[in-house]
């Protein structure tokens, strides 16, 4: 203890040099301005700032690319909320409950400061878990082979299939298969094979999920907005309150905020997961937990401020198995890792060791960061609420504008907008049928691991099925996933003994 | 069997499901190990996806029966119709003339063409201003300060 | 058509034939403006550091003054780049970063493209594969795990960071081939795409996991994994590195190089190819690029235009033969 409160105030040495104060700053505002356009996130914002880590030096380049990080967590959610379109993966969670609340309750203010507080507290409390767990949780990164990720997968997938809601448990994996259909298309990894490719060399990388996103959730809002118009109903606000919280919110979102971030600190741990799976799987547990399930997509404040802190907690948590093991943790972390390997610095288990005042630097700094960031994103919040004052027939144009804008920056190639055209008109199509289109999406996040999983864990068997239930993870984790499936069951079972009993 | 929405939605999963597996069938064998591999996965999909789209496609046809209600589906091209194709074809005109015309000029007459659209060619002269910004803003803000290189405009040197 | 729409047209035809016809003079100031850099794979990747070096000491010595910025590519294995310069024929103002996949794509069938349409431009440096196993692992040598796969070919798994049929397993393929084991198609290897091998090498989930030689350096210091050998012909780098042995101190007679060297689309121009050969050509002789390839691990392998291209035929024939011989060749 002693030890990590001497290399903490090293940390806080490094992270209050005026220059690293300027860094963490830049990062963060940078990270929340990428982390709201469609399309471009933290991924992006860490590979653009790669040129100028030359400059920086690795402390500064890694405080300012931890800073993108989380603060395109921060980001994100803004345009989850205001225009139902999320500015990363990882905001996804964001749209299903914060855009509700911001226009079918009429509160932005309160959605914009729900997302920011629980942000916040999200990212300190696993900053703080960070000081004091990552060498054990590092060890845990290496607990996890292909059985353990393809058995936490299967329980992320069903609890979200099966969270569907009432009589729409078998549309939600009817939807989730087709997510696992998509998540097929390209090579096949392990063999060579071209699948479901129809020739094109396009599609031979596979269909990005967060192109698929872009389609259903921006064209769609689009497409179910413009109809509103035709009827003469609008939605534009023009006054707006002070971008706060009433207490009666606080009481309800402050259990949901610290049961996700453990959630989400400890999948942002497991290389190869990251912020989207985290924030998905923190709605889904605040979901079930709840009182008032009824209300979960039509604008609770839970639903909002779980997944919120659950991927600023991934974020964080992601950073361990990157600077401990050299291992990346995300897509993100990756292009860091390669950012650091280029300035000459080795991450592995002797960073800590060896060069103290970086890797505790870069932690104390987060301590900064999400300070700065909760301090600017208040004010901001508050010029961002107007987006809802702009006239739907200049707004929604725009939307389509950044919707394809953030597209080609994912992968400069005019190829996918016919793919975001194509889900945009799929997602129509199952809200008029009444599918579910969020299992869809988290199968296409993670039907291609599953099956890279499911494989690699029987090559490594040698054929064995044992393997899926040969460690207390597994077990765990197959009882959880086979509790997911049963619990809607036993629930409308005790309903109906209720309501004879009753009658 | 009444054609509702519903039924039409279910079918078109099971024949997804169907073609999907077939197309599983027919992919070539892996060049490693056993090769049948990358054909298992796929089929297991197609084969669930196939039985839930059944048991919908009966639980829809039975309640049919039941109530004795269904609501025919309605191909009228109504207001939502209209929308959907406007946008649609707006989007892969655009998608064919990003490349050639350059990010400025084919967005700002994307933006503005969806303008039209919904403002029927009425007050056109705000949302045309801001098209314009949007398109020039946008290209100049992302290839000189984020360093993403968009498709420039043709026989436009920057 | 209105006559203001024709009028437009017939404008852009004759600008665009204007173009077509200068298009082979070389600028008076050449290069005149940004140059476009390409990774054809993620950022932070081994292609991405590659050009991401390049363009610094280009920039730091003065060589190139012109901004240099570099595109993230990605697909297909390189080949949806390969793809893309095709429909830059002639231009002079596109570089890329290419390696062995640049071949193996082709051969493998991924692409339809090969290094044939490209310009070749110079091989700048050379990387290795390198094989580890973790600290615990009942492996000493590299002869001991290809005793095992001789002995039992599903005894031994074999992870690595890309696809089946590309870098990481086409390299130990190569090793065991020089060992004399017969059936390559039976050895096992498990690719880790999302870049978690060392992490599944330290859990005990594979035995032996195909790199290069920089990505694990850390875990290697600090004793979590031991290196049983490197492809290289002698021992490279300083500080750790320079304790990895080499196949051949074991008695197994292989060398493969990782090489790595710069592209320009197809009938890139005369003007331009002399200028970056000249460009490249100094910049291996700076002291900025000396220090970077000590820092990164990396070899020079500096290699002329001319040599390049023959050296591009020869590996090409090899890889061929392997492809051919692993039965995944596509002719």
């Amino acid at each position: 203890m002693e030890q990590i409160l001497q290399n903490l105030a090293i940390g806080i040495g490094v992270a209050l040099q005026p220059i690293n104060l300027m860094w963490v700053t830049l990062g963060g505002v940078l990270g929340t301005i990428i982390g709201m356009l469609p399309g471009i996130g933290p991924a992006s914002g860490v590979a653009l700032l790669l040129p100028l880590t030359f400059k920086m030096g690795p402390v500064g380049a890694l405080i300012t690319m931890a800073g993108v990080y989380y603060g395109a967590m921060y980001g994100g959610s803004r345009s989850s909320i205001l225009i139902n379109t999320p500015g990363d993966g990882a905001a996804i969670a964001a749209c299903w409950d914060g855009y509700p609340l911001a226009t079918k309750k009429k509160r932005p203010e309160a959605a914009l400061a729900i997302s920011a507080i629980a942000s916040f507290l999200g990212g300190m409390i696993a900053t703080i878990f960070m000081v004091l767990l990552s060498a054990p949780l590092a060890k845990l990164a290496i607990k996890f082979g292909p059985a353990q990720y393809l058995m936490l997968y299967l329980f992320a997938l069903s609890a979200t299939a099966s969270m569907s809601g009432e009589g729409k448990v078998l549309k939600g994996f009817v939807s989730m298969f087709l997510g696992l259909m998509i998540a097929t298309v390209g090579i096949d990894a392990l063999s060579g094979v071209h699948r479901f490719t129809f020739g094109l060399m396009e599609l031979q990388g596979g269909i990005d999920f967060l192109i698929a996103i872009i389609g259903i959730y921006a064209l769609g809002e689009v497409f179910e907005s413009l109809k509103e118009i035709g009827k003469g109903k609008t939605k534009i606000q023009k006054k707006f309150g002070r971008i706060w919280i009433t207490r009666e919110d606080w009481r309800r979102i402050w259990p949901g905020i610290l049961r996700s971030t453990p959630l989400g600190f400890v999948i942002g741990v497991l290389p190869g997961t990251g912020a989207t799976m985290a924030s998905i799987m923190a709605y889904n547990q605040e979901k079930n937990l709840s009182k008032n399930k009824e209300e979960f997509g039509e604008g609770a404040v839970e639903g909002l401020a779980a997944p919120e802190a659950a991927n600023n907690a991934a974020s964080v948590g992601a950073l361990i198995p990157m600077m401990t093991l050299g291992v990346p943790g995300s897509g993100t972390t990756a292009i860091m890792l390669g950012a650091l390997m280029m300035l000459g610095l080795q991450p592995g288990p002797l960073l800590f060791e060896r060069t103290p005042q970086i890797a505790w630097g870069v932690i104390a700094s987060m301590f900064v960061g999400n300070l700065v960031l909760a301090v600017v994103n208040i004010p901001l919040a508050g010029v961002l609420v107007r987006i809802l004052s702009i006239p739907e027939r200049i707004l929604y144009p725009l939307i389509l504008g950044l919707a394809f804008l953030g597209t080609y920056s994912i992968s400069n190639m005019t190829f996918d907008f016919f793919i975001v055209i194509a889900f945009g008109l799929l997602g129509l199509f199952m809200k008029r049928t009444g599918f579910p289109t969020s299992p869809m999406v988290l199968g296409a996040i993670v039907g291609g691991a599953i099956e890279e999983k499911f494989r690699q864990a029987l090559t490594i068997s040698n054929g064995s099925y044992a393997v899926f239930v040969s460690d207390p993870i597994t077990i765990v984790l197959a009882i959880l996933t086979v509790g997911s499936f049963l619990l809607p069951i036993i629930q409308r079972r005790k309903k109906a003994a209720g309501g004879m009993a009753g009658a | 069997m009444v054609l509702t929405l519903q039924v039409i939605a279910d079918l078109f999963y099971l024949v997804l499901a169907i073609a999907y597996g077939i197309g599983a069938l027919n992919l070539p064998e892996a060049m490693f190990g056993d090769p049948w591999e990358p054909r298992i996965y796929p089929l297991i999909i197609a084969a669930g996806m196939a039985i839930l789209a059944v048991v919908l496609l009966i639980t829809e046809l039975r309640r049919q029966q039941k109530t004795g209600s269904a609501e025919r589906a309605q191909f009228k091209i109504a207001k939502e119709g209209q929308i959907v194709a406007f946008v649609v074809g707006a989007s892969v005109l655009y998608t064919l003339l990003f490349d050639r015309l350059g990010f400025m000029i084919s967005t700002f007459l994307f933006i503005e063409s969806i303008m039209l659209f919904i403002s029927k060619g009425k007050k056109m002269l705000w949302p045309t201003v801001i098209a314009l910004i949007f398109a020039v803003g946008i290209y100049f803000s992302f290839s000189r300060l984020l360093g993403i290189t968009l498709p420039p405009a043709p026989f436009l040197d920057f | 058509m209105t006559r203001f729409s024709k009028t437009i047209a017939a404008a852009c035809l004759l600008l665009s034939c204007a173009g077509a016809a200068f298009a082979q003079k070389a600028p008076a100031n050449y290069p005149n403006k940004p140059m476009e850099f390409v990774a054809p794979s993620g950022a932070g990747g081994g292609w991405d550091t590659t050009i991401r070096m390049v363009a610094k000491a280009l920039a730091d010595e003065k060589i190139v003054s012109v901004p240099m910025p570099v595109t993230n590519r990605t697909g297909g294995g390189g080949g949806i780049n390969l793809a893309y310069m095709q429909t830059k024929k002639g231009a002079d103002d596109l570089i890329s970063v290419y390696s062995p996949p640049l071949l193996f794509i082709k051969l493998n069938g991924t692409s339809k493209f090969g290094y044939k349409d490209t310009t070749p431009l110079a091989r700048l440096i050379a990387d290795y594969g390198a094989f580890y196993v973790s600290k615990n692992s009942k492996y000493k040598t590299m002869k001991e795990v290809l005793d095992a796969i001789k002995a039992n070919p599903g005894s031994v798994k074999i992870g690595g960071g890309s696809a089946a049929g590309s870098m990481d397993h086409i390299v130990f393929l190569y090793v065991a081939k020089a060992y004399g084991i017969k059936d390559l198609r039976k050895i096992q290897y498990i690719a880790f795409q999302d870049g978690t091998g060392p992490t599944q090498l330290m859990g005990g989930f594979i035995d032996v996991l195909s790199s290069d030689i920089a990505s694990l350096r850390g875990l290697v210091e600090s004793g979590d994994v031991r290196c049983l050998g490197i492809t290289a012909s002698q021992r490279i780098g300083t500080g750790i590195v320079a304790t990895y042995p080499t196949m051949k101190e074991q008695g197994i007679d292989v060398e493969f190089s990782n090489w790595r060297g710069l592209f320009g689309p197809p009938e890139m121009p005369e003007y331009a190819v002399n200028y970056w050969r000249d460009a490249l050509a100094k910049m291996v002789k700076t002291e900025t690029w000396k220090k970077i390839m000590a820092e990164q691990s990396w070899t020079p392998a500096y290699m002329d235009q001319p040599e390049f291209k023959a050296f591009l035929d020869k590996v090409n024939e090899e890889y061929t033969e392997i492809f051919e011989e692993i039965g995944i060749l596509v002719k």
